[in-house]
């Protein structure tokens, strides 16, 4: 239980940045595409330096290199407090460079701030010296210990399984399983709304990206919209008598923030029910982020949502794939989730099943 | 009783507030004074003054996330709980809380 909270507290620090840097570099490639630039064009962004468009680029792109130490750092934060901050950072930083991202920043930092607290606890020093522990030891060591332990030992590894996933993930693009590839990703994204896991997905799909290969990229975007579409719909059209006035107020937050692919906007819903939105957004993002791929649709831009649609390769089929798998989520939500009546707000009574399995300590 | 809080969920926009509407609810219908700070992406909002801690006989936290700045509860009564708890069972869980303080 702690350890899922550590990492929450990392992506919900994370999620301003991932969002700020993701807009800046789809709104370079809109950009590009409303002043006429030709694909090749588009593309060429990056290096086109001292441009307009390489600066709205150039700012995601430095965005996205904050995305795992800010992760990291935060993780840190969350285990050992202030004093993990600043290693949990520098941590994140060694995971890229050591070509581990997501993965490593996440093993980093949870080793960096049970080392930190470690540290607290144990380190003694001379009465003189206490006041340098906090502000010397802890830090440096911290920081060196767990960096090296990064360039030496674990680094290899993790980029190993890093790599090797990645590999799976190019040969199943190129070969017959392409629906299977995009059902994977899908359903990757469909299964924690904007967590870890989906937010891996994105990263390899992001990786893919910049190997020139697109299609991830579409099944990504459709599969992180439709969770949100599909269970915000179903929430507003059950309409006032079964969902209370909190429930349709997250949906209307949801559904916008969906078409954006924001997933988050699902996640009230998710934490009050797990299971029954996760298999609808499962199976909805799943069957979506398959149909782009055998369908062709393939997407340049990491992020965007329904605004970078047409720029796609095939945007009607991206179009008809979002349909579909928002059509299956809200379905599916609509039958397991159906009752007659909301339940909060409309009865006193409470469901105290978890109060009680807790134990208070004070 | 004269309770004070922090609530904040993960993606800090939508369940810390609910929760925060909840317990308010709750407490009051109990008939209990509150104060309860919300922690979103936003920021603090509604931050609780060191009179308010002072003055509190009980600290709860409904969080999924690390919060800031607990350190201002040093010396208090301060219990931690999943936020999913307080949207499920608010009243519930002040009545606990109450049930645990009396028995000291």
């Amino acid at each position: 239980m702690k350890f899922r909270k550590h990492m929450m507290t990392g992506i919900s620090y994370m999620i301003p940045i991932i969002v700020a840097g993701g807009l800046c570099m789809a709104l370079a490639r809109i950009l590009g595409v409303v002043m006429g630039l030709t694909p090749e064009q588009i593309v060429a962004i990056g290096s086109d330096e001292g441009s307009f468009l390489w600066m709205i680029n150039r700012i995601g792109g430095l965005a996205m290199t904050l995305v795992v130490p800010v992760l990291s750092g935060f993780i840190a934060y969350s285990i050992a407090d202030r004093p993990g901050i600043g290693p949990g950072l520098v941590l994140g930083l060694v995971a890229n460079e050591v070509k581990t991202g997501f993965l490593g920043g996440l093993v980093a930092a949870f080793l960096v701030g049970y080392f930190i607290l470690f540290l607290k606890k144990h380190m003694k020093v001379p009465k003189s010296m206490q006041g340098l522990v906090p502000i010397l030891f802890i830090p440096f060591i911290s920081t060196l210990v767990v960096s090296m332990a990064m360039f030496l030992i674990l680094g290899k590894p993790i980029a190993w399984v890093m790599e090797t996933f990645t590999g799976m993930l190019v040969n199943m693009q190129n070969g017959g399983a392409k629906f299977g590839l995009g059902a994977l990703i899908g359903g990757m994204l469909g299964f924690d709304l904007g967590g870890p896991m989906g937010k891996t997905a994105s990263a390899f799909c992001n990786a893919l990206l910049a190997e020139g290969i697109y299609g991830p990229s579409a099944a990504k975007i459709v599969s992180g919209m439709t969770p949100a579409i599909g269970i915000a719909v179903a929430v507003l059209v059950g309409g006032k008598k079964r969902w209370s006035i909190a429930e349709r107020e997250t949906a209307k937050t949801a559904l916008p923030l969906g078409f954006c692919f924001i997933t988050e906007g699902v996640i009230p819903f998710a934490a009050a029910d797990p299971i029954r939105v996760i298999v609808s957004t499962m199976i909805g993002s799943a069957v979506a982020g398959g149909l782009t791929q055998v369908w062709g649709v393939e997407c340049m831009v990491p992020h965007g949502g329904i605004f970078v649609v047409p720029i796609m390769t095939n945007p009607f089929g991206f179009l008809a794939a979002l349909t579909i798998g928002s059509l299956i989520t809200f379905v599916l939500f609509f039958i397991l989730k159906f009752r007659k009546k909301a339940e909060s707000g409309v009865s006193d009574v409470e469901d105290s099943t978890e109060l009680d399995s807790l134990d208070l300590n004070f | 009783m004269n309770i004070v809080g922090i609530t904040a969920c993960i993606a800090g926009i939508a369940h810390t507030y609910i929760a925060k509407e909840k317990l308010v609810t709750a407490a009051k219908e109990l008939g209990h004074s509150i104060k309860i700070e919300t922690q979103g992406t936003i920021g603090v909002e509604d931050q609780l003054t060191p009179a308010d801690v002072a003055a509190a006989d009980v600290v709860i936290i409904a969080a999924d996330i690390g919060v800031m700045n607990l350190e201002r509860f040093v010396g208090k009564r301060k219990v931690e709980v999943p936020i999913s708890v307080v949207m499920k069972s608010p009243k519930a869980l002040i009545q606990k809380v109450e049930a645990k303080l009396a028995e000291g």
